[in-house]
C-alpha cells in the first residue's frame, strides 16, 4: 500500500479510529491489532511475503533470546547464534536480492579469462521494503549480542516492532532500543503530537505530489531516451534528479513519521535538509540518516573505525560505502555510486578542508561542491546501465534550450516546476536557520493562519499536483 | 539552535493551554471540518464544469444525454452496445428505417466488454429494448483494473458519462483500481491537469460558467462520421508487403474477464426477455489475420447457438470494397461512411431474416415516422410521396438533360423548413456540382416572390447511388409554387 494511494486514505483513518476507541486500554491488544494492520498493510503489496517477515522476525527473536541466556563464557556459542542470524537475515536479502546479481557476475568475471557458462536469470520477485526490515531486524540481534539491550520476552511486541506499517517498507530504519519500548508505553492522546503528525504527513504529500512527481515526468524522459536527450535537457535531468530523489525519500520519511505520531510513536528524523551540507562527511551526517547511523554502528565502528589510522580508516570508509551502495541496488552501477561517494568524502573534505569552512560565502561554494558532487554520483544511481551512465555524461551540456520542453513538462508546468525548487530551497535555508522558532510561531499564531497554510497545501496538491493516469506515483526507495 | 526565551515561553503556554482544552474530540471535529471544506471545494468546482473536457468531442456524454432524451419521447427498439468500430462502422438511421424500428448506438471509444456489460445494464434499466446487439471488438485479452493511458482514460469517460448513480458505484470496484475512484467520479481530479495543458478550455469552461451541455437538435442515434474516404491505392500497397500484417487477431485472443461479462450480458437479456445478437464490424479482409482462431475461442466459451452476423468471415468482398474503410493500415482500422451504410443494410437483412418476430415495425406509426423526417435514410426507405408532411415539388425530371433528378422536396425540419433536391448519381465518372440553385416562387407570409435558393451538396447524407443537396433552413411558414428554373452552380 502506498502513502500517497487511495487505499491508504481509507485505511489510515480506519486504523486510527478503531486503535484509539477500542484498543487504546489494553496493551496487548492494541499491539496486536498494530500487528494485524501492518500485515494488512504489508499484504496489499503481496500477501505470500508477509510469511517472509515473519519467519525473519520470529528467528531474531528467538536467537536473540538464546544469545542472551547463553552465559558470557560461551563466548563461542553467543557468536553461532548471531552468525546463525546474520546468515539466515543476510541469506534471505542474498536470494530475493542478489542472487542473479552474483551469478552473473560471477559469470561474467569467468568470461573475462575464456571460459563460457550458460545462465538464464531466475524470475525472482523482491519483496517489498527487504532491505529495510532486514537491517531493522538485524540491529536488534547485534544490540543484544553487544549488551546494548536486553531482548524482549513479548513475541507481539517484537513482531510489531519490526513490521511497524508506517515505516515497515521504506524506513527510517528504527533501533529496536528507541522503538520497541514505545510498545510497551500505555498511550494517550495527545492533541500536539496528532496535529503536528497530520502536518507532516501533508507536507510529505506535498513534496511528493506537487515536485517530485512532477520532476520525475521530465526525468523518466531524459534517462529513457538518453540518445535523444542532449545538452541542457540531460543536464537538467541530472540536476532535477538529485531533487526528486531528496524530496520522494524525505516525504516517505515524512509521512512515515507524521502517522506514527498519529498512533503516539515517535520515529527517527532520517533527513536534516542535506543539499545546505557545506562538507561530504557532513552530508551523511544530514542524509538518509538511520541508515548512515546504522552502517556508522554495526560496520564502521566494529572495523575499527578511525582508532587504527588514517590508512585503516580510508579502507573503512570504502567498505562502508561500497556495502551502502550495494545496500541500495543489486547492481554495479550502484556500487560505483558508492564508491564515488566515499572517494569525495576521503579527497575532498580534507583536499578543500570543507568541514571547517568559514564565512557565508565559502560555507556556500562548499555547499555547492558538495551538492554537485552528489548530483553527479546520482547517474550513476539513476541509470540503468554503465553504458548509459557513461553516455548520459557524454550528453551533458549547455546547447539545445529549445528541446527542453519536449520531455514531458510544457513550458508553463516547467517553470513551476523551478518554482517549486527554488521556493523548497529557500524554505530549507529559512529552517536550517529558525526551524524550532518557526514551529513555535506558526502553532502559536492565529488559527486562520494554520488553516490557511493547511488549505492552501491540500488544495495545491489536489489542483496543481503531478497525479493521474500516466504519472508514475510510486516511491523510488521502494525498490530497495 | 537555541529556542529564544520569548519563543519557548510561549510555546510552554501554548502547549498548556493546549492540553488542557484540545481533546481527541475536538482534533476529531477539526479534522472532519477540514475534510469538509476540502470535498466542498472540488465538489464546487466539479459542479460548475471548471475541468470539464470539450462536450462536442466527448461522444460517450452526447450519447447517454441523447439516449435519456429519446427514451423519454420514444420507444427504443433496437440498442447496440460497443466502441468506436460500432459507432463509425454502423448507420443506425439508416438501420432504423430499413426495420422500421429505432436503433440506437450506445457506444464508448476503446471500451471493453466489461465496461459494454454496465453500459448494456444502464440501457436496460432505462428503458428495456427488445433487441441488443453487441458489437465483438470488445472482447479481447484485458483486465480493467491493469488498464493504462488511453484505454484507462476512455474508460474514465464512459463511467463519467452514465448516469445512474448506484449502477456506477455498483461497477466502479470492477472497472477500476482503488486509486482510480476519485478520478472516475471527480472531473476536477480526472483533468486537473488542463491548469498546464488545455487553459483554453479551462478559460472557456469558466467564462461559460455552469452550462446545462447542448441537446441533439435533430434525430441522433448515436452515429459519428469520422472517416468519409476509404482506402487509398498508397495504402492498399502496404499490403503487400512480404509478411506485413496490420491486426492479427490471433493475438487479441479474449480473456478471461472479457467472456466473464460477455455471459453475463447473456444472462442479464435472457433474465428481461431481450433477444441478443452478436456483431462482428468487418476491417479490410487484407487487413486482418487470425480470424478464425479469435472466433473459434469465442465460439468455445459460448457455444454456436448465438445469433452472431459476422461481416469479418465470411467476408463480402463485393459489398465491403476498399472504400468502406478508413484510409490506413495501423490496427484500429474503422469503417467510412459508406462502409457503414452497407453495414447498417447488411445488419437489416439479417434481423428480417432471423429475428423479424423480435422487432416491431413501426412505418405505420405517425409519430415515429415524424422522428426521421431530413433525416439519414429517410428517402431510401420512406418515400416522401406517401408520408403526407413532405411536399413533393418535382420528381422523376430530367435537369438541363444532364441530371436525372429524383425528387425536390420541402420538407419541415427542426421547426423550419428545408429544400432537398436528390438527384441520380451519374453513372460516368464526371465531376458533380457543390451546389445547386433552385429559382421559385417563394410565399412567406402571404408575400410571394420569386427568388433563388441555393441547396449545397451534404456527401455524407448521400444514400447510395445519389446526390444530395439541401439549403438552408426557410421560415416555417414557407410555401413553395412554381419551379421557374434548376441549375448547377
Amino acid at each position: 500500500m502506498l502513502f500517497n494511494s487511495f487505499d491508504f486514505a481509507v485505511f489510515l483513518p480506519l486504523v486510527y479510529l478503531l486503535y484509539w476507541t477500542l484498543f487504546q486500554k489494553h496493551i496487548k491488544l492494541r499491539n496486536l491489532f498494530l500487528l494485524t494492520a501492518s500485515y494488512v498493510f504489508y499484504g496489499f503489496w503481496d500477501w505470500r511475503f508477509l510469511s517472509l517477515i515473519l519467519i525473519s522476525s520470529l528467528m531474531d527473536y528467538i536467537l536473540a533470546m538464546q544469545i542472551h541466556a547463553a552465559k558470557p563464557e560461551q563466548k563461542s556459542k553467543r557468536k553461532t547464534l548471531l552468525v546463525l542470524s546474520l546468515v539466515l537475515n543476510l541469506g534471505f536479502l542474498g536470494f530475493f536480492k542478489y542472487y542473479n546479481f552474483f551469478v552473473e557476475s560471477f559469470i561474467a568475471t569467468f568470461t573475462l579469462f575464456g571460459k563460457e557458462f550458460s545462465y538464464s536469470p531466475m524470475h525472482i520477485i523482491l519483496p517489498v521494503g527487504i532491505s529495510f526490515y532486514t537491517f531493522q531486524s538485524l540491529s536488534y540481534t547485534l544490540d543484544v549480542y553487544f549488551k546494548k539491550m536486553e531482548p524482549t520476552h513479548k513475541l507481539i511486541n517484537f513482531l510489531a516492532f519490526v513490521s511497524f506499517f508506517p515505516q515497515l517498507v521504506a524506513g527510517p530504519i528504527e533501533r529496536a532500543k528507541k522503538l520497541l519500548p514505545q510498545f510497551d508505553e500505555i498511550k494517550s492522546f495527545d492533541y500536539q503530537a496528532a496535529r503536528s503528525g497530520l502536518l507532516f504527513i501533508l507536507f510529505g504529500l506535498f513534496k511528493k505530489i506537487m515536485i517530485a512527481d512532477r520532476l520525475a515526468v521530465f526525468i523518466n524522459q531524459t534517462y529513457g531516451n538518453i540518445e535523444d536527450a542532449k545538452g541542457i535537457a540531460m543536464l537538467t535531468g541530472v540536476f532535477f534528479f538529485a531533487f526528486q530523489l531528496y524530496l520522494d525519500f524525505s516525504a516517505y520519511s515524512d509521512i512515515a513519521i507524521g502517522t506514527a505520531r498519529l498512533f503516539g510513536f515517535k520515529l527517527s528524523t532520517n533527513f536534516r535538509r542535506p543539499y545546505l551540507s557545506s562538507s561530504f562527511s557532513g552530508f551523511w551526517k544530514r542524509w538518509h540518516i538511520t541508515l548512515s547511523s546504522w552502517f556508522q554502528d554495526y560496520i564502521y565502528i566494529p572495523l575499527g573505525g578511525n582508532r587504527k589510522g588514517a590508512n585503516r580508516k580510508i579502507v573503512n570508509l570504502l567498505v562502508v560505502f561500497f556495502l551502502s551502495g550495494l545496500w541500495h541496488g543489486a547492481s554495479w552501477n550502484f556500487v560505483i555510486w558508492g564508491l564515488i561517494n566515499g572517494l569525495f568524502l576521503i579527497l575532498l573534505d580534507p583536499l578543500f578542508k570543507l568541514e571547517k569552512p568559514s564565512g557565508g560565502m565559502k560555507r556556500f561554494f562548499a555547499a555547492l561542491l558538495v551538492f554537485s558532487g552528489w548530483t553527479l554520483s546520482l547517474i550513476f544511481f539513476r541509470a540503468q546501465t554503465f553504458g548509459d551512465a557513461m553516455l548520459v555524461f557524454q550528453n551533458i551540456g549547455f546547447d539545445g534550450v529549445q528541446a527542453l520542453y519536449d520531455f514531458g513538462l510544457n513550458s508553463r508546468e516547467f517553470t513551476f516546476a523551478l518554482w517549486l525548487i527554488a521556493g523548497m530551497m529557500v524554505y530549507e535555508v529559512i529552517a536550517e536557520k529558525w526551524s524550532e522558532a518557526l514551529q513555535e510561531r506558526f502553532y502559536a499564531g492565529h488559527y486562520l493562519l494554520r488553516w490557511g497554510v493547511y488549505l492552501i497545501l491540500t488544495l495545491s496538491i489536489i489542483y496543481l499536483g503531478a497525479y493521474g493516469a500516466g504519472n508514475d506515483n510510486s516511491f523510488i526507495y521502494f525498490q530497495f | 539552535m537555541a529556542k529564544h526565551p520569548v519563543d519557548k515561553a510561549k510555546g510552554k503556554q501554548t502547549n498548556k493551554v493546549l492540553q488542557k482544552v484540545k481533546s481527541h474530540r475536538d482534533f476529531l471535529l477539526r479534522v472532519c471540518l477540514f475534510s469538509v471544506i476540502i470535498v466542498s471545494v472540488v465538489a464546487w468546482t466539479d459542479y460548475r464544469g471548471y475541468f470539464n473536457p470539450d462536450y462536442t468531442n466527448d461522444h460517450t456524454r452526447r450519447k447517454w444525454n441523447a439516449y435519456y432524451d429519446l427514451t423519454r419521447k420514444a420507444p427504443v427498439d433496437v440498442v447496440m452496445i460497443g466502441n468506436s468500430h460500432l459507432y463509425t462502422g454502423l448507420n443506425p438511421e439508416h438501420l432504423s428505417n430499413a426495420l422500421g424500428a429505432t436503433c440506437f448506438i450506445l457506444a464508448s471509444p476503446g471500451t471493453t466488454m466489461t465496461d459494454a456489460y454496465f453500459t448494456l445494464k444502464e440501457a436496460v434499466k432505462v428503458k428495456k429494448p427488445k433487441m441488443v446487439i453487441l458489437e465483438t471488438f470488445t472482447l479481447y485479452d484485458y483486465e480493467s483494473h491493469e488498464l493504462k493511458a488511453g484505454a484507462l482514460s476512455d474508460q474514465f469517460k464512459s463511467f463519467a458519462a452514465r448516469k445512474d448513480v448506484g449502477q456506477k458505484l455498483a461497477s466502479m470496484p470492477v472497472l477500476f483500481q482503488s486509486d482510480n475512484y476519485l478520478p472516475a467520479w471527480s472531473n476536477t481530479i480526472r483533468n486537473h491537469s488542463f491548469i498546464f495543458t488545455d487553459t483554453t478550455q479551462l478559460k472557456q469552461n469558466i467564462l461559460l460558467g455552469r452550462q446545462k451541455p447542448p441537446r441533439e437538435q435533430g434525430l441522433y442515434l448515436g452515429r459519428y462520421i469520422r472517416f468519409t474516404s476509404g482506402l487509398e491505392e498508397n495504402t492498399l500497397k502496404k499490403y503487400d508487403e512480404p509478411g506485413f500484417v496490420a491486426y492479427n487477431y490471433a493475438e487479441k485472443l479474449p480473456g478471461d474477464e472479457a467472456i466473464k461479462y460477455l455471459r453475463k450480458a447473456f444472462a442479464l437479456c435472457k433474465k428481461e426477455k431481450i433477444e441478443l445478437v452478436l456483431l462482428t464490424l468487418p476491417m479490410y479482409h487484407r487487413h486482418v489475420q487470425g480470424y478464425e482462431t479469435y472466433k473459434n475461442e469465442i465460439l468455445k466459451a459460448i457455444g454456436d447457438k448465438q445469433s452472431w452476423l459476422d461481416l469479418q468471415l465470411p467476408y463480402d468482398t463485393t459489398a465491403f470494397t476498399p472504400e468502406s474503410f478508413e484510409n490506413t493500415v495501423a490496427p484500429n482500422q474503422h469503417m467510412t461512411y459508406q462502409g457503414s451504410l452497407v453495414a447498417a443494410y447488411k445488419l437489416a437483412h439479417y434481423l428480417h431474416k432471423k429475428h423479424a418476430k423480435a422487432i416491431p415495425n413501426r412505418l405505420g406509426e405517425r409519430k415515429w415516422i415524424e422522428l426521421f423526417y431530413g433525416s439519414d435514410g429517410y428517402f431510401i426507405n420512406n418515400s416522401p410521396l406517401q408520408d403526407g408532411v413532405s411536399k413533393v415539388l418535382m420528381n422523376n425530371v430530367s435537369v438541363s438533360g444532364t441530371y436525372e433528378l429524383k425528387e425536390l422536396i420541402l420538407v419541415p425540419e427542426r421547426g423550419a423548413k428545408q429544400l432537398i433536391l436528390k438527384l441520380v448519381r451519374p453513372a460516368d465518372q464526371r465531376a458533380v456540382p457543390n451546389a445547386f440553385e433552385v429559382l421559385a416562387d417563394i410565399q412567406v407570409e402571404k408575400q410571394t416572390m420569386t427568388m433563388p435558393v441555393k441547396l449545397v451538396r451534404s456527401p455524407v447524407h448521400e444514400p447510395v447511388g445519389h446526390l444530395l443537396y439541401i439549403s438552408d433552413y426557410l421560415h416555417p411558414e414557407t410555401s413553395i409554387g412554381e419551379i421557374k428554373m434548376i441549375q448547377a452552380r
